[in-house]
């Protein structure tokens, strides 16, 4: 894979972001979601995380809420982010059809 | 303050001050909301948030003076407490074995230990590296000198010979470095 492959958080945190801007529960609660509760992120990791993509200019702060005295911070998506996003995503289709395309065919052949 | 907060409160501060001061709301309250009912905090969002704090202090530092600066050295300040802490360990271990004990200098190594752990957990850089620095040259200088004189004790080791090994009421000579 070229250097543009995301690592799994970042990829999942990007694409719980496609819709409508979040903020940083809203991105773990959207996450786990989206990973049948398989993917959920702690704090210091969404953090760092959304640190780096605001660096790469992928996410930007959108608004900032306070409710019941806790400060929310939400983020969207930039065109960047998003075109990070797709071209992610069309990568993992194409390794998923290396297998997908034919594998049900030669896994029958080799267990018949 | 709800319990939890005040364990979270504790591990941000692993993070530089200025980032805290940006964004410990925002994360105290994410934290907050992933709480839900529980009173205690969990472990892995504590794991996590040290690690990231971490992770963010080694960045600024060496965005801000590369490895070879004090703040680059100062990153190294953790891993430099672990392995010496370590090495006093081991220091107190062969300090036991030596036939006359481990004298009454042994609180040396606990101290030595101790000051590192907490210079590094203070961030205290500088202490902390140049304390580990000595330490490992005196742990290399006498590795070298007992080596060299078929594993007699190194000089500032013999001093201790002439107090008693289990005595009370002298003044310990309160050096430093292990055997």
């Amino acid at each position: 894979m070229s250097s543009r492959t995301l690592r799994q958080p970042t990829y999942f945190i990007l694409a719980a972001l496609l819709e409508a801007p979040l903020h940083g529960y809203g991105i773990i609660k959207r996450v786990e979601e989206l990973t049948g509760g398989e993917l959920r992120l702690r704090a210091g990791t969404l953090y760092a995380a959304l640190d780096r993509l605001t660096d790469e200019g992928r996410v930007v702060p959108d608004r900032e809420e306070v409710v019941s005295g806790r400060l929310r911070r939400y983020y969207r998506l930039t065109p960047e982010g998003g075109a990070t996003l797709t071209a992610e995503a069309g990568q993992l289709r194409r390794a998923a059809d290396v297998v997908l395309s034919r594998g049900q065919q030669t896994l029958a052949a080799r267990t018949a | 303050m709800r319990l939890s907060d005040r364990f979270y409160r504790v591990a941000l501060r692993v993070y530089p001050a200025r980032y805290r001061a940006a964004r410990e709301d925002e994360i105290l309250s994410t934290l907050a909301e992933g709480q839900g009912k529980r009173v205690l905090p969990r472990a892995g969002e504590l794991v996590a948030l040290v690690s990231a704090g971490l992770g963010e202090r080694n960045r600024v530092d060496l965005a801000r003076g590369g490895w070879w600066g004090w703040r680059g050295l100062g990153s190294l300040a953790i891993p430099l407490t672990c392995v010496n802490a370590a090495v006093a360990l081991a220091g107190l271990w062969v300090a036991w074995s030596l036939p006359n004990g481990p004298g009454r200098w042994w609180p040396a190594f606990a101290a030595l230990a101790v000051t590192l752990t907490i210079a590094a957990a203070a961030r205290l850089t500088r202490v902390a590296t140049v304390l580990g620095l000595a330490n490992l040259a005196l742990v290399g200088f006498d590795a070298a000198t007992m080596t060299l004189n078929g594993w007699q004790a190194p000089p500032h080791l013999r001093l201790l010979e002439h107090y008693p090994a289990s005595g009370d009421g002298e003044p310990g000579p309160g050096s430093h470095g292990p055997a």
